[in-house]
């Protein structure tokens, strides 16, 4: 089996981040780290390869050359080869364009299952996998909490407003998960050791072939400050606090 | 601290994904079970030494050929250690021991032993481990030990007691030194590798401390031990020797973890500072308090550069006992310093168990204490001038 997972940079969530009021662009200029999300998509593939001698983890990104720390530290948690797209020309690339490199990279490679974490911690768009299975023609699982993968589907588990669904389909396919998937693991001294020695190819565009043509292009009209939230409703306990409390729950399908 | 992306020294990649791993090791595995561990007084956190034994935490120093992570130079153990010891005193210091092991056996064992003794500390499984020499009666003069082992056909007969043992009882391997030769003294010191279970080999309840609980120590007995001939490391009379090499590596390693710990206490008290109110104004902004951090942050800095300096030096083959007496002390009395003055920053608050400061504040007194008081480092600062 050989399996591709989708990975991206994104700044540090411990710290701030900040939209660029001019471009409406996410500012990444401090120090970028893997998104979590996408260590978490390369855990469902570790965990199979660890049960299953023989199975390739190859992560494929797109982005700067800073991209290369991101993609060791996967090599080091233990994918065996990492595939970079590093192009001037994908400078301020949008999730169309952005899709449309992935699954031609992608495709170079003969996967059986792609792996993505359902929205980056930045952009937070969550359509890049979408996108990605629709250029690819694959079925897509997406938002998946639990994943079980086998030589022939992948079986997962989907949170929905009241409760949750399970849903299957034949390999080849796309597959995306929460952050309520497994908790990935560390990378180890002897992967980091090893990562040194592992494969990082490193293409442009023009190296990956013809892109899927008129992906469109976002514009951005305008870019607005999110309102301070207001301040919380107090429920001061008068004897029905409980009530009041679970009414409010309720009121909110919180519960 | 600095802040732009200038190094104290160049880090090469793999440093830099392996301070990476350690600090995100620190922030999750370690620093949330700080104060369980010390509120639970005498119970090692065997658990979080498993999980880290699992990425090759435990064993990076050891060398490759016997299983482990080969980062064999003390600039790389300087760059772990700080960061564990950021998580917590303590826990950083209890995951990292084997080290302190390690260092008398690389020093002094044949490549037997090293292999018999060395490829137990590695991989997932690996054993814990103590070094004894302290002594109810020997504890700075380390070469006043009564301890004997007397010669005994086909190996030795070891009796006398051993106090204050990192890890003692629960280790399962032990580097023991005792007098072969009790008219002399550093002349006469042998070292001794042990397994437990020894028959007559013994230990005392724990000891009670004032911090870095997550280490445990206790008393050793030994009545009548017999130890064979090719357990012992070195020849007779070499064990002072021995011990003064460990601790060449171990003090410019405890000088990384007190820094550590002394920029945990920093970075808490800066966080602090800026958010508390009074008088109309974040604390931080009276000068009192901010002169305080300046302080903190001028000496953290002058330690860091002190302990890699050292371990540079001492990874380039050159004597250091000096220069790693000066780390050490420098390291040690700036973590006790900052953590004192974490505790002063935040007030009331500091001096609450609901804050992680004063507990630092105890856990690096040890600093200063173990593996040479700081009057003994200025001792041997003043013997190297
Ligand atoms: C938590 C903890 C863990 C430890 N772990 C270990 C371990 O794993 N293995 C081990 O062998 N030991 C261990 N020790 C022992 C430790 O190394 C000794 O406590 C230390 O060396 C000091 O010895 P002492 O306590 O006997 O103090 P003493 O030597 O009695 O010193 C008392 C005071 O006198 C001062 N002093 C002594 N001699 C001089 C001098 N010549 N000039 C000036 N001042 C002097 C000292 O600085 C100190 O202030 C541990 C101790 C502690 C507290």
């Amino acid at each position: 089996m050989k399996i591709a997972v989708l990975v991206k940079q994104v700044p540090d969530t411990g710290e701030q981040r900040t939209l660029d009021p001019i471009t409406g662009l996410v500012d990444r200029r401090g120090e970028n780290v893997l998104d979590e999300i996408n260590e978490r998509a390369l855990e469902v593939a570790l965990r199979y390869k660890d049960a299953n001698k023989g199975t390739e983890v190859v992560v494929v990104s797109m982005g700067p050359d800073t991209l290369t720390k991101g993609l060791r530290k996967a090599l080091s948690m233990g994918a065996d080869a990492a595939l970079q797209v590093l192009d001037d020309a994908l400078a301020g690339a949008d999730a169309g364009r952005t899709a449309a490199v992935l699954a031609c990279a992608v495709r170079s490679l003969a996967v059986d299952v792609v792996v993505a974490g359902n929205e980056s911690t930045d952009g937070r768009s969550g359509v890049v996998p979408a996108m990605v299975a629709e250029h690819l023609s694959l079925p897509l699982l997406s938002a998946l909490d639990a994943v079980e993968l086998s030589e022939v589907e992948v079986l997962g588990q989907r949170s929905t407003a009241t409760g949750s669904l399970r849903a299957s389909v034949p390999l080849p396919a796309v597959i995306s998960v929460t952050e309520r998937s497994a908790e990935a693991r560390f990378p180890s001294f002897k992967g980091i050791m090893t990562a040194k020695r592992k494969v990082l190819t490193v293409m442009s565009v023009a190296q990956l072939g013809q892109l899927p043509g008129n992906t469109g292009q976002t514009s951005i009209l305008s870019t607005l400050r999110s309102p301070a939230r207001p301040a919380g409703r107090r429920i001061v306990d008068e004897g029905n606090a409980g009530h009041e409390l679970a009414q409010f729950l309720r009121s909110g399908s919180l519960i | 601290m600095a802040k732009n992306n200038v190094e104290y020294w160049p880090l090469s990649d793999e440093q830099r994904a392996i301070v990476d791993l350690c600090k995100d090791f620190a922030t999750n595995e370690i620093r949330p079970r700080g104060r369980e561990v010390d509120e639970a007084d005498t119970v090692p956190p065997v658990d979080i030494f498993r999980k880290a034994a699992e990425i090759g935490i435990t064993d990076f120093m050891l060398p490759e050929e016997y299983g482990g992570g080969g980062y064999t130079d003390v600039f790389t153990q300087c760059l772990v250690q700080e960061q564990l010891c950021w998580g917590d005193p303590g826990i950083g210091n209890f995951i990292c021991a084997n080290g302190f092991f390690a260092d008398p056996v690389l020093a002094l064992g044949s490549e037997l032993q090293k292999k018999r003794w060395l490829s137990s500390l590695t991989g997932p499984d690996a054993l814990f481990t103590s070094l004894a020499t302290t002594e109810p009666g020997s504890g700075s003069d380390s070469a006043s030990i009564v301890t004997r082992a007397d010669k005994v056909p086909g190996g030795y007969s070891i009796n006398g007691q051993k106090s204050w043992i990192s890890n003692a009882g629960l280790a399962d391997q032990y580097v023991v030194f005792a007098k072969t030769d009790p008219s002399e003294r550093s002349k006469g010191v042998t070292a001794f590798l042990l397994k437990k279970g020894t028959p007559g080999m013994s230990f005392g309840e724990p000891m009670k401390k004032m911090g870095q609980r997550a280490i445990v120590c206790r008393e050793i007995f030994f009545d009548n031990v017999f130890v064979p001939e090719e357990d012992r490391l070195g020849d007779e009379g070499q064990g002072f020797y021995g011990l003064m090499k460990t601790f060449d590596v171990s003090r410019v390693v405890l000088a990384a973890a007190a820094t550590g710990a002394a920029r945990a206490a920093y970075e808490y008290a800066l966080e602090y500072a800026r958010t508390r109110t009074q008088f109309g104004k974040p604390i931080i902004e009276h000068q009192a308090v901010a002169f305080r951090l300046a302080d903190m942050a001028t000496r953290i800095e002058s330690s860091w550069l002190m302990t890699l300096h050292a371990a540079r030096q001492l990874d380039a083959g050159e004597d250091v006992n000096g220069l790693a007496a000066m780390a050490k002390l420098q390291a040690s009395e700036t973590a006790m310093f900052c953590t004192w003055a974490a505790v002063q920053t935040l007030g009331g608050w500091g001096y609450s168990r609901e804050y992680p400061v004063e507990q630092w504040m105890r856990d690096v007194k040890l600093e200063e204490i173990e593996e040479g008081t700081s009057d003994i480092m200025r001792l041997v600062i003043s013997r190297n001038l």
